[in-house]
């Protein structure tokens, strides 16, 4: 084995972890900034010190209109406000989209269905969505305090657009605040999203 | 008669089209196989899905995104339906993400069976039909559907009109896989699916995708390698990257682009493979492995050479540069002291991986989420090896010796003495190298905690042998030893030289003590503690010397261990908060004179608390608050659930931490119940609105 090969191996057993998610739990949520619906900008470094969720949202999706339609998302993003957990809605559907909302729409839409997000955050060009795997409307990600990412994955349990399944779902991300909240080790941390695909360019 | 005829007209549209409904993009209908029902006599019937343009519904597995339609069956007493039978799917790519479900048109078939009487003449099948359609929208879809057949004895006739969408249909449902020998083996991040075809099927099939019927098993939007020898398949699939764990069979079909069967169109077969962790007895002698499959050789190669990496870290490094000294001094010795030697440092090194990696295992077990120098995130344990490196540096300068004494009481002694100083060193060099690599190492920890216990275990082992290995390998081989500089006095300034990355990493470690401890004069505390530390350590070797009286020796042994116990203690001890402890007859008599109170329940293992502590109750303007508002904090501690704490918690119903609870000063007033998640933003506001 030569010295280039050996570099070579070096660096495949670095990137092999790499290739497995774009994000992994226990490790650091990558810093991003963006825009939100009102031309703010954001860094999520700047939110260092406190719990952030982000949450992957496009309001012509179906399951991303049951949670809303219910008030399932909004009252979660309340409780989280209450815990002084910080909520940022990422929204990367592609300009060219049917689903695509301008800013001056998205204020509209955002006003009409509610909830307490603390900023609803436009990623157009999909970096941010590509950044951490984000596949599905609704994806969920909690990052700790110190930046560490905690849980990624659906909603809840049951993949479905039917207000009636609402009440029976076991909401993933109210549980891991939950076990967060308690002390234990969140017993769910990583779960496959479903819903719609989030609609990149 | 114009009227009548257009009735009839729509009268006659309407029959033929009873069943259909639309919605939206996507069109239902509700049709069989036969004109009748026979009594007793199962027959077919399916949902047949027509959707416009580029939309489609999904398969059982919608892939990445999407889902599967569902019906939902009202039938009449005594009838039984079977499960939906899926025609094979087709992989749909909205890069980055593949779906997998039906475009244009689907027949979802099922299995009626009726009772074996049946006394009525018709018969109303219903169906509610709940599907997503998705095109650049997703728009989910519903119909309720209802299907009337005559009953009657004689054996039914094939209706003519949907013969066709059957006829297809049937074509397109996966075929059993009778005699074929399948095994899927999980390797990393990789799943391999291997089939072996009996006679009479057609093998070197192009453009096989297999598609698992369970969702998050296989990452759908991941490239599929496969390749034949033979009448063996292999085909490299990705394990999903949410999926913590496998199901013990891998079940889906497979699809090809012609017919597997030489007798009959089969386009689909069904696979339920055993999906087991076969770590040593992959055969690689008679086959090419995968293209894109890890096979387990791989992966531990390049375990292997992430041990071989942690060398070259910068806390590693000294250790091993001491390592090279040690062999320099052996060179002199028997070449069998030297692999002796080689042996015990590799066992320390091992013994300390399987530590780390059974310590890994269990937290992985219990669900936390862990990862590489997880260690690091214990106050103490980070102070130890601070002060531990300390003394690494300060003895690599010669300011003590350890063992003197045992230097001169016999060769035998001498030589256990030295292998377990081997032995010692093959420990600390992962003690000491793990936290360095973490960034580094980490992806190949990550990648081994995905995996079984015995693989994982294996991969530790072959990283501890990797790490091991140029020491080893050194100590093995008499003409490297031979190569070697002769020992003189350059050792004893390499040593001193090599002290002071060692010093480097001690700091280093007091960082991130000093970031885990908090508070504003850990700095300091630390410096003091350093100094201490030093001192201890000058006693020991100025005092403790052969030279010295018996006497004199234990005092200074006593009191270096003394000095080094008061630098921990000033290390560890806590200055930010005045705290008092809880007890309930505290409370009460704080709330007699007037006093506001906040009320910490907390447990050590409790991480939000921790959390909470750091964040919150120890910023430093949080504490000029309490102190100007005159508040006085309690903390309950509940880390051994002692009988009054949990009294306390439950007379506020609760029976968890963590808890807060703020008293004001009238003891009129309720006292009021902060969130359990709190910021220091949160408490100065909750302080300044104290009365």
């Amino acid at each position: 084995m030569t010295w280039k090969q050996l570099v070579l191996a070096a660096a495949l057993a670095i990137a092999i972890p790499l290739a497995r998610a774009d994000v992994i739990n226990g490790e650091s949520a990558p810093d991003f900034t963006l825009t939100d619906i009102n031309g703010q900008t954001h860094t999520l470094a700047s939110y260092q010190g406190k719990m952030v969720i982000l949450e992957w949202i496009n309001h012509g999706c179906p399951f991303v209109a049951n949670q809303y339609g219910t008030g399932t998302m909004q009252a979660l993003q309340k409780e989280a406000r209450d815990n002084g957990i910080v909520w940022l809605s990422i929204c990367s559907t592609a300009p060219e989209k049917p689903d695509y909302l301008t800013p001056a729409q998205w204020q509209t839409t955002a006003q009409e269905k509610g909830g307490s997000a603390d900023a609803i955050l436009i990623d157009p060009d999909g970096t941010v969505g590509r950044l951490y795997g984000a596949k599905t409307t609704p994806h969920m990600y909690i990052i700790q305090q110190d930046g560490t990412l905690l849980y990624q994955g659906a909603i809840d349990d049951t993949p479905s657009t039917r207000p009636q399944d609402i009440p029976t779902a076991k909401n993933y991300v109210r549980a891991a605040l939950g076990d967060i909240a308690a002390g234990r080790p969140i017993q769910t941390p990583l779960t496959k999203p479903y819903g719609c695909s989030v609609k990149y360019p | 008669m114009r009227y009548v005829l257009s009735f009839l007209l729509i009268f006659a549209l309407s029959t033929a089209r009873a069943a259909s409904v639309r919605d939206q993009y996507v069109e239902a209908e509700l049709i069989a196989q036969n004109t009748s029902i026979q009594p007793g006599e199962s027959f077919w019937v399916g949902v047949k899905l027509t959707m416009d343009g580029n939309w489609h519904t999904y398969w059982i597995n919608p892939g990445d995104s999407g889902l599967g339609t569902a019906i939902t069956w009202d039938l009449p007493e005594g009838f039984t339906a079977g499960p939906i039978e899926w025609p094979y799917p087709h992989a749909i790519p909205i890069p980055p993400l593949v779906n997998y479900g039906y475009e244009s048109e689907v027949l979802l078939l099922t299995q009626i069976t009726p009772p074996p009487s049946l006394a009525d003449e018709k018969i109303a099948l219903r169906a509610k039909v709940d599907w997503l359609m998705c095109d650049e929208l997703c728009i989910p879809g519903k119909a309720a559907l209802s299907l009337s057949l005559p009953v009657s004895a004689s054996t039914p006739v094939v209706d003519p009109v949907h013969s066709a969408t059957f006829e297809s249909a049937f074509a397109a449902l996966p075929v059993d896989s009778t005699g074929w020998d399948t095994t899927a083996t999980p390797s990393g991040q990789n799943i391999e699916l291997r089939v072996t075809l009996p006679e009479g099927w057609r093998t070197g099939q192009t453009n096989v995708y297999f598609f698992a019927d369970v969702e998050n098993i296989i990452e759908p939007s991941a490239a599929q390698q496969s390749e034949w020898n033979n009448d063996t398949l292999r085909i490299a699939l990705t394990r999903a990257a949410t999926a913590e764990e496998l199901p013990a069979r891998l079940t889906g079909v497979l699809v090809a682009e012609s017919s597997w069967s030489s007798q009959r169109e089969a386009m689909a077969v069904f696979i339920d493979a055993p999906l087991s962790a076969r770590t040593a007895s992959v055969p690689t002698a008679s086959t090419t492995p995968g293209k894109a499959a890890m096979t387990v050789p791989v992966a531990l190669l390049f375990a292997f050479l992430g041990g071989l990496i942690l060398n070259l870290m910068p806390c590693v490094f000294p250790v091993l540069s001491l390592k090279i000294v040690h062999l320099v001094e052996q060179a002199r010795e028997t070449q069998q002291s030297a692999t002796k030697h080689a042996f015990v440092f590799t066992a320390g090194v091992l013994v300390s991986m399987w530590a780390l990696a059974a310590i890994l295992l269990v937290l992985r077990k219990s669900g936390a989420t862990v990862g590489w120098a997880f260690q690091l995130s214990n106050p103490a344990f980070v102070l130890a090896l601070t002060i531990l490196f300390l003394l690494i540096a300060l003895n690599m300068f010669g300011v003590f010796e350890i063992g003197v004494a045992l230097t001169r009481a016999g060769s035998a002694a001498q030589d256990r003495k030295g292998l377990a100083g081997s032995f010692f060193s093959g420990l600390l060099t992962t003690i000491a190298g793990a936290p360095c690599a973490g960034p580094f190492l980490g992806g190949v920890i990550g990648y081994a905690l995905s995996q079984p216990t015995g693989m994982a275990l294996l991969a530790f082992t072959a990283m501890g042998v990797g790490t091991a290995a140029p020491y080893a390998l050194l100590s093995t081989n008499p003409k490297l030893l031979k190569a070697l500089p002769k020992p003189g006095p350059w050792m004893e300034t390499m040593k001193q030289f090599m002290a002071f990355p060692m010093l480097a990493t001690a700091g280093w470690f007091a960082s991130i003590y000093a970031k885990l401890h908090g508070g504003a004069d850990v700095i300091l505390r630390i410096m003091i503690a350093f100094v201490l530390v030093g001192a201890a350590a000058w006693i020991f070797g100025k005092w403790t010397a052969l030279h010295r009286r018996v006497d004199i020796r234990w005092i200074a042994r006593i009191a270096a261990i003394a000095v080094l116990a008061f630098a921990i203690k000033i290390a560890l001890k806590k200055s930010d908060l005045v705290i008092e402890k809880w007890s309930a007859a505290k409370v009460a008599e704080l709330r007699k004179t007037n006093q506001p109170i906040l009320v910490d329940f907390t447990a050590e293992w409790c991480a939000i608390c921790q959390v909470n502590k750091r964040v919150a109750l120890q910023n430093p303007d949080v504490i000029a608050k309490l102190k100007e508002k005159g508040v006085t904090l309690l903390v309950a501690d509940w880390t051994d659930q002692n009988a009054e704490v949990t009294v306390g918690l439950a007379e506020f119903g609760r029976a968890a931490v963590p808890f807060y609870v703020l008293y004001g000063r009238s003891p009129a007033e309720d006292p009021k119940i902060l969130p359990e998640l709190l910021t220091p933003g949160l408490l100065l506001e909750e302080l300044d609105n104290l009365r």
